[in-house]
């Protein structure tokens, strides 16, 4: 008796404790953004993944930027720039009347100062910056830049999502010093800002969520602050269903990541719901291993390549979202070259060039690299493995989480046969997609590739001013890659999109895919 | 055996085993492939800028030599700094582990207030309708993946009737405007003492997903063991004994059967905790509960090793802390090691 009573009280108390939470005072304008994962770093000259760089786009400005939903460049903290001839020096004007956001005067110093802690910090956003000599300043809003050698897209460097943020200086205050060795703020920054933005953090719970809120004293007068938002939340739900039940119910407003296909699917139907589904500068394909295994024999992989259904894979896998690969180049970059080969499936010749090849297939067994937890990633790896299946290939998949196989491809020993590999450029321009995958020893060619000509062409295409000789450097280059066989190029990627219906102002840059600006938004009521 | 002896001789082998374990992950960590140094250079950096990097996380010496360097670290008590976040693992730890440590804490309370009662009714109804629904409920709740329940549970009580919230520790803003002042990390015990009633009342609103859906496989286990072993109790001839005496029966179960049944159900218990308390990653991820085992698994990925290191060294702990409390509380429950103690002493 004694124990039900107790039960019974405490069965009470449970249900006392479930009021639903009370909504704060409403706030008119706030937004709710729903991202899968915690930013973990908010240091603009650190952040490397999208999923960090989103909060950060948001706080900090950049000398310039890439104009709404174009790759026109446009005047931001600076407001008119000059090249000297030998392309070696840029100057630029800045803009008078900035504050940072804890109110400090934005001048010449604060440029000199960001650039020189990018390239001290030495992290991935400083890698398109390994031309930068110096910042020198010449009065209060006047800086001149001076590079080691000319680079073509010095200004799409700039404009891009990595790297050239303006930092507040005073965010020196906080430098540790270790060892001697001081870290230039780095551990305040990751998760503190200073910037001149229109929108400063003014929560981070980690893990959970943050909340902005719009800066009142930004420079842009051309800003509708009536209509612009002045708080928004962004809510970390890991589940791809918690997200999108999170729009459906009306918790959430946007959706930052691009969703699957099934799911999108399902959220299209909604009447409160816009589904956005467009065409990216994302190349998703599959490189071969060039140095080693069977897959170093170019007859081999272009056998390969022409077993590869493709079609079946933007049908049936993708559900039509996602259009034909046409070599290393997506259709949307500038410099695509439509006269660039394509392979198709045809069985009978992929056969035919497996003999010519002369590989004995009894001998061998492929590894397929993929990453884990990626839906149609699997099923596009399955796909390939019922492909090379056709050709009496053995393969196995192999999947791990993205640091495990990149590092598996950094080394030679420990590479398969092919991985998967899926990029969004930072440039609007071949510069971000040929050079770092295709150059002989770079960063990013875990295959072994090598072509003396295709590296003469992308030396053309980095260093050349004339922008119409860096594109016909680009078109030819592009056309050689294809022709190695280097990967089995299987499809330009769609960005699958959703979000409220009365959110507005939803501006897709493919420059900055899943990175959105939400100074370009509103929401109606 | 005395206490005091009992007590050094478990505590004893406490730095030998957290030793060994470091030993263990530092060797596994190093072995996968992945060079954290390329990745966090970045796709465009040069060689230089890669060996730099690898220098400065001192990725660049022989194997053991880095291990000597952090074991010395961390005997003074320096866990090293996140690779990726440059925070000390150690402040990264105190962040995230009291989120752990409450959700686990109140899923146990929950597991241990409902669990207990519920197994004593089954033991005293056995086989007669309450005992058969407690037991069916307990199999369901031990069954039943915590990932399918938590998503259940969100979609019916958050999404469709709007019950309560569905991710996360704190609506944002609502601590906004009624900050949580940080005394221990315990959200329900910081609110509470503050007076902060609108901060406890969403802070109760977001545990109690998460809890209830930690606290079914516990729960679950409580019922059965303490039925099963208060039947076995009831068998014993003492009871009898008691029973013949003439004591009511409420006296018999709660002050001489229970206290025996308690002890297997009690090394469970124990068990169980040390274990959740590495964090639930499951129900972290479902319900988006920013504890240690989020954080622990974000460090795998990252492949960054003084994290994996101080997130090992943290669940090791606490597994043989919870062991040798359990261990300990034997002495308070069992009388016959008490005796056979001074017997002996």
């Amino acid at each position: 008796m004694r124990m039900r009573a107790m039960m019974l009280v405490l069965f009470v108390l449970t249900l006392v404790l479930v009021v639903p939470p009370l909504a704060s005072a409403a706030y008119k304008k706030t937004m709710v953004a729903v991202h899968y994962v915690d930013p973990q770093v908010i240091d603009p000259h650190v952040a490397r993944a999208y999923s960090s760089l989103i909060i950060p786009i948001q706080l900090y400005d950049k000398l310039v930027d890439y104009k709404g939903a174009t790759t026109e460049i446009e005047p931001r903290l600076a407001t008119s720039w000059k090249m000297e001839p030998d392309g070696r020096t840029w100057s630029f004007t800045l803009r008078r009347g900035v504050k940072f956001h804890d109110g400090r005067e934005f001048k010449a110093d604060a440029v000199k100062f960001s650039f020189e802690r990018l390239l001290a910090l030495g992290q991935e956003p400083a890698g398109f910056y390994q031309a930068l000599d110096r910042v020198e300043i010449v009065d209060d809003y006047t800086v001149r830049m001076r590079l080691k050698y000319p680079v073509g897209p010095w200004l799409q460097i700039l404009a891009n999502i990595k790297g050239g943020y303006i930092v507040n200086p005073n965010v020196m205050q906080h430098e540790v010093k270790k060892d001697g060795k001081g870290d230039w703020a780095q551990a305040w920054v990751t998760e503190n800002e200073n910037g001149t933005g229109p929108y400063k953090l003014v929560k981070w719970d980690k893990g959970q969520q943050l909340v902005l809120q719009r800066n009142p004293d930004y420079w842009d007068k051309t800003w509708d602050t009536s209509k612009a938002l002045d708080r928004i939340v962004v809510d970390i739900i890991r589940e791809d269903v918690g997200r999108r039940l999170a729009l459906t119910s009306g918790k959430g407003d946007l959706l930052i990541r691009s969703m699957s296909p099934e799911e999108f699917e399902l959220v299209a139907k909604d009447s409160k719901v816009q589904a956005l589904a467009v065409k990216s500068l994302n190349p998703n394909y599959i490189p071969f291993n060039m140095a080693s295994g069977p897959t170093a024999n170019p007859k081999f992989r272009e056998a390969i390549a022409s077993a590869f259904d493709y079609d079946s894979l933007i049908k049936n896998i993708l559900q039509g979202h996602g259009s034909r690969l046409r070599g290393p180049l997506p259709s949307t970059m500038p410099g695509f070259n439509p006269e660039t080969p394509m392979v198709s499936r045809d069985l009978a010749r992929a056969k035919k060039l497996l003999q010519e090849s002369g590989v004995d297939v009894s001998k061998v067994e492929l590894e397929l690299n993929l990453l884990t937890g990626v839906r149609w990633t699997q099923e596009m790896m399955e796909l390939l493995q019922s492909n090379l299946a056709e050709l009496g290939i053995k393969s196995r998949l192999a999947p791990s989480t993205y640091l495990t196989m990149i590092g598996k491809w950094q080394n030679p020993a420990t590479r398969g046969a092919m991985y998967t590999q899926y990029f969004s450029p930072e440039l609007a321009d071949p510069y971000s997609l040929l050079d770092r995958v295709y150059a002989t020893g770079a960063g990013w060619n875990f295959i072994g590739y090598s072509n003396p000509e295709v590296d003469r062409l992308l030396k053309i295409g980095r260093e050349s001013m004339d922008q119409g000789q860096r594109m016909e450097a680009y078109k030819k280059a592009q056309v050689l890659v294809a022709n190695d066989f280097p990967a089995i190029y299987s499809q330009e990627m769609t960005g699958l999109f959703a979000f409220n219906k009365k959110l507005k102002g939803v501006t897709f840059n493919p420059t900055r895919f899943e990175a959105w600006y939400f100074r370009e938004m509103s929401l109606e009521e | 055996m005395r206490f005091w002896s009992y007590l050094l001789q478990r505590l004893g082998f406490v730095v030998p085993i957290l030793f060994l374990v470091t030993v263990i992950v530092f060797v596994i960590s190093h072995v996968i492939p992945g060079d954290p140094a390329h990745v966090i250079a970045g796709m465009y950096a040069s060689e230089a800028q890669v060996h730099t990097l690898r220098q400065e996380f001192g990725l660049d010496r022989p194997l053991w030599e880095q291990y000597w360097i952090s074991f010395r670290r961390m005997v003074a008590g320096d866990l090293g700094t996140s690779l990726y976040t440059k925070r000390p693992v150690l402040s990264d730890l105190i962040t995230y582990f009291p989120a752990t440590l409450e959700l686990t804490t109140f899923a146990m309370l929950l597991a241990i207030v409902f669990g207990i009662p519920l197994g004593v009714i089954s033991a005293r109804r056995t086989n007669q309708a309450a005992d058969q629904a407690t037991r069916f409920s307990s199999l369901a709740g031990l069954s039943m993946p915590a990932f399918w329940v938590g998503l259940l549970l969100q979609i019916l009580l958050g999404f469709s009737w709007g019950l309560l919230p569905t991710r996360g520790r704190v609506d944002s803003l609502v601590t906004l405007d009624h900050p949580i002042r940080q005394l221990t990390g315990i959200y329900l015990f910081d609110t509470l003492v503050t007076g902060n009633w609108a901060g406890f009342k969403d802070v109760a609103g977001h545990i109690l997903m998460p809890g209830v859906v930690l606290a079914l496989g516990p729960l679950g286990l409580i019922v059965r063991m303490t039925r099963s072993s208060l039947l076995d109790v009831l068998r014993e001839e003492y009871i009898k004994t008691a029973r013949g005496a003439g004591l009511p029966e409420n006296r018999v179960i709660y002050r001489h059967a229970l206290r025996n049944a308690l002890i297997p159900t009690v090394t469970v218990i124990g068990s169980m905790y040390g274990f959740l308390l590495g964090g639930s990653f499951v129900v972290e991820s479902v319900f988006d509960w920013p504890g240690i085992g989020l954080w622990g698994v974000n460090a795998i990925l990252n492949l960054d090793f003084p994290a994996i290191i101080g997130a090992t060294l943290l669940y090791s702990l606490l597994r043989i802390v919870c062991n040798i409390v359990v261990d300990l509380s034997y002495y308070f429950l069992d009388p016959q090691i008490k005796l056979a103690g001074k017997y002996e002493g």
